[in-house]
């Protein structure tokens, strides 16, 4: 690991973090059939939650991990019973669910910084841009987060792939996404299947919350204020695909940071203002030129005839 | 000629006329509403 | 009450003052509330976008009246400092503007008006520009879509302000010259008047379209697009037109504005502002007829002014500052008002059409649910014995 130059160490970082978001986001969109506007702020509960835990108690970040997994799942489990599931079942549709993921997300946000504000009167420590660069561990030269944040995301891509192809709670959650009638029909409880979704999705996002602060420099809307950035790796890779999901949140973090800086690079230092439009431009642009994103461009090139040729090509040298 | 004190009351009559044509519109639609109903009946 | 009619001999202040404050606010909310209504309550679509809207009505104002201004200005002989490059621009402007544009505006009453009037035609072209621009990636695909995109685009419209200076100043802001400086008494209500008579002007030109049969098209659109676009009407064009038609209107809230603030810069044009409390506004009030809209600004305009005008008496209240206190009643009004009133307080209902009697068209009694589906109980946890579901608890 020598060597690799610190550009590619924060573009590894931002974009693991941004893939864990980026794969939640596609999965709630794949069970609760909604952009959750709100996926940004339980990155935010995330934060926090170490944020207690480093600021006030004084253990180490990486404790807190697992802690506002858990930590994140509830909060989620919770607003879905509070919230969601009473417009859904009142019948709303599509757009009322989103206004009230967003609705949700203004929230969360109100009380987070509540909490900093009264945290801050009881702790007297400051929760408003914080960072927790020096509770971290050091290896080979590099901050800890580095391969970490990257190992866990290693770790979410795999343990995910094998919840929802080996287990049954896994391929119960796949059929309630696709066709939940059917799926009770076969007697799954839809209401705990969709609480594990939401509690998976809502840990998912509180957990690579919890890493943001080891990074980047915190707030309370820190979470939401990546969410273009989610939003764009979500249909970059194709909106109901979780393994694009993967690409697309590699690409969006690839372009944030490399791309900006081979720009700058290029054209001057001028761009960097820029940065923020960097995921906006990507996510226009694949609404206008492919509006299912990667996993289209799959789909065209498989469906093409170079790409029925490379398909027999790779069938025949199996056999 | 104290002009804010006319323009003042010049406001309110603006704002209030919006709400105002909005219940004459309503009132003229029932009214022909209940007419029709009438004439069913 | 009585200092209120006392003040044909008076000034305004005091509590005639907030309810000049609370006038300007509910005109440039109205216009605001009844273009998304237009949009959304009576066509289906879905605008997260409006503070992209308000925005190009700002820039217009800052960048181009402001420009125009210094130009006429400057060859009606008044020295002006330079304003070419950018720096100059930003660093010049609030001499340029506050001493030697406006005292040459209070001397010259026609020229302010033809300003404003200026200001007011050109935000309604960009602001139909805009909307043609923001339409384009996503308003043939689904209202998710189109949510998502809309959202992206108020924030990068604030990016926009903010980096170039040349719009509006960058970070600092750009001061505006003043349209009213000829007007002798208080500037405040001159500009109520004039945001209520666009307003009124606005809602007129709603209300026609809506009894025509544009509105009833737009209304069919909603309702089933599918079928809209099997009898032979180009449904995505309709939907642009809508979109750019109420983005025109939207503009020239901004216009007023940034007129009333006399200063414009891309912070003032918050997200939550100008796009979730209008939303709150419209779905409060009753998305589908401009009275509900009109109930809803009244409503939250009273609450969120009155909120600020008894800060002092709430904070002993509170132990937080007030600003995430509006946050939260947001948040909290949003869902409560999903929840419990989903058709709004007035509820919207049938289109009249004069001479067209309903109830020989329309059989049984038909309540209009703008969330598209019907009541669904849920079920018990009974064995039905006949039945291939045994065990349900939802759905």
């Amino acid at each position: 690991m020598a060597g690799i130059p610190p550009l590619w160490v924060n573009m590894i970082t931002y974009s693991s973090l941004i893939t864990i978001l980026s794969i939640g986001f596609t999965l709630t969109y794949l069970t609760a059939k909604i952009p959750n506007f709100a996926h940004g702020a339980y990155a935010g509960v995330g934060i926090y939650v170490v944020w207690t835990l480093s600021k006030i108690y004084g253990f180490s970040p990486y404790l807190g991990f697992p802690l506002s997994f858990i930590i994140g799942g509830i909060v989620s489990v919770i607003i879905y019973v509070l919230v969601i599931r009473v417009i859904a079942r009142l019948g709303g549709g599509a757009v009322v669910l989103t206004i009230s993921t967003l609705a949700i997300q203004i929230l969360l946000i109100a009380m987070l910084s509540i909490y900093v504000y009264w945290a801050r009167g009881i702790f007297g420590t400051y929760g408003m841009g914080f960072m927790l660069k020096e509770y971290d561990f050091e290896i080979g030269g590099y901050p800890g987060i580095f391969p970490m944040s990257f190992l866990i995301c290693v770790v979410v891509v795999i343990s995910l792939h094998l919840l929802l192809t080996r287990t049954r709670t896994g391929i119960a959650m796949r059929a309630t996404a696709e066709d939940p009638e059917l799926a009770s029909v076969l007697g799954i409880n839809i209401d705990t299947i969709q609480k594990m979704s939401w509690f998976l999705t809502g840990g998912l996002a509180c957990l690579a919350g919890a890493m943001y602060p080891l990074w980047f420099q915190s707030f309370p809307k820190s979470g939401s204020a990546i969410m273009t950035s989610i939003m764009a790796g979500s249909l970059l890779g194709g909106f109901t695909n979780i393994y694009g999901a993967i690409i697309g949140g590699f690409g969006v973090g690839f372009s944030e940071i490399v791309v900006t800086a081979w720009l700058q690079k290029v054209i001057g230092p001028g761009v960097g203002r820029w940065r923020p439009l960097v995921p906006m431009v990507i996510l226009v642009a694949v609404l206008l030129f492919e509006p299912r994103g990667l996993t289209g461009v799959y789909e065209r090139f498989r469906a093409s005839k170079i790409g029925e040729k490379a398909f027999a090509m790779l069938r025949r040298k199996e056999e | 000629m104290n002009w804010d004190s006319i323009l003042f009351w010049v406001m309110i009559a603006l704002w209030v006329t919006m709400p105002a044509f909005i219940a004459y519109e309503e009132i003229k639609e029932r009214r022909a509403l209940a007419e029709t109903l009438k004439e069913e009946a | 009450m009585i200092d209120i009619i006392g003040l044909l001999v008076g000034e305004i202040s005091g509590t005639s003052r907030l309810i000049v404050d609370i006038a300007i606010y509910f005109g440039l909310f109205v216009i605001v509330a009844m273009a998304l209504n237009f949009q959304y309550g009576n066509a289906g679509v879905p605008n997260m976008g409006c503070a992209v809207q308000v925005i190009t009505g700002g820039f217009t104002v800052s960048a181009i009246t402001t420009r125009v201004t210094f130009m006429i200005v400057k060859a009606a002989g008044v020295e002006l400092l330079p304003f070419a490059s950018d720096f100059d621009w930003v660093y010049n402007n609030q001499y340029n503007v506050s001493v030697l544009t406006n005292s040459f505006l209070k001397t010259h009453m026609l020229l302010s008006i033809s300003l404003l009037l200026f200001s007011l035609g050109v935000a309604l072209v960009l602001g139909a520009a805009i909307g043609y621009i923001i339409s384009l990636p996503a308003i043939r695909l689904r209202s998710t879509y189109l949510m998502i995109t809309l959202i992206t685009m108020a924030d990068a419209s604030q990016i926009i302000g903010r980096n170039i200076p040349a719009l509006c100043g960058g970070t600092l802001g750009i001061f505006v010259p003043n349209v009213f400086a000829w007007y002798p008494g208080d500037r405040g209500v001159l500009l109520a008047v004039v945001t209520l008579f666009i307003g009124i002007i606005a809602f007129f030109i709603f209300k026609t379209m809506l009894n025509s049969p544009y509105g009833r098209l737009m209304r069919a659109i909603r309702e089933n697009d599918i079928t809209v676009g099997s009898v032979g009407k180009n449904v995505v064009g309709i939907r642009r037109n809508i979109l750019m038609f109420a983005s025109g209107i939207t503009a020239l809230s901004g216009v007023m504005v940034a007129f009333y603030y006399s200063y414009v810069v891309d912070n003032a044009f918050q997200r939550a502002d100008w796009t979730y409390w209008p939303w709150l506004m419209l779905i409060l009030g009753g998305p589908g007829n401009n009275a509900g809209t009109f109930l809803g600004t009244a409503l939250i305009i009273g609450l969120r002014r009155g909120i600020i005008v008894y800060k002092w008496y709430l904070e002993q209240y509170l132990f937080f500052p007030i600003a995430y206190a509006e946050s939260i009643i947001l948040g909290v009004l949003l869902i409560l008002v999903i929840i419990f009133r989903p058709r709004g307080l007035i509820p919207e209902k049938l289109l009249y059409i004069p001479g067209i009697n309903y109830r020989k068209m329309v059989k049984e009694e038909t309540t209009i649910d703008w969330r598209e589906a019907k009541k669904v109980e849920p079920k018990t946890n009974r064995f039905k014995f006949w039945g291939k579901k045994e065990r349900s608890e939802s759905e």
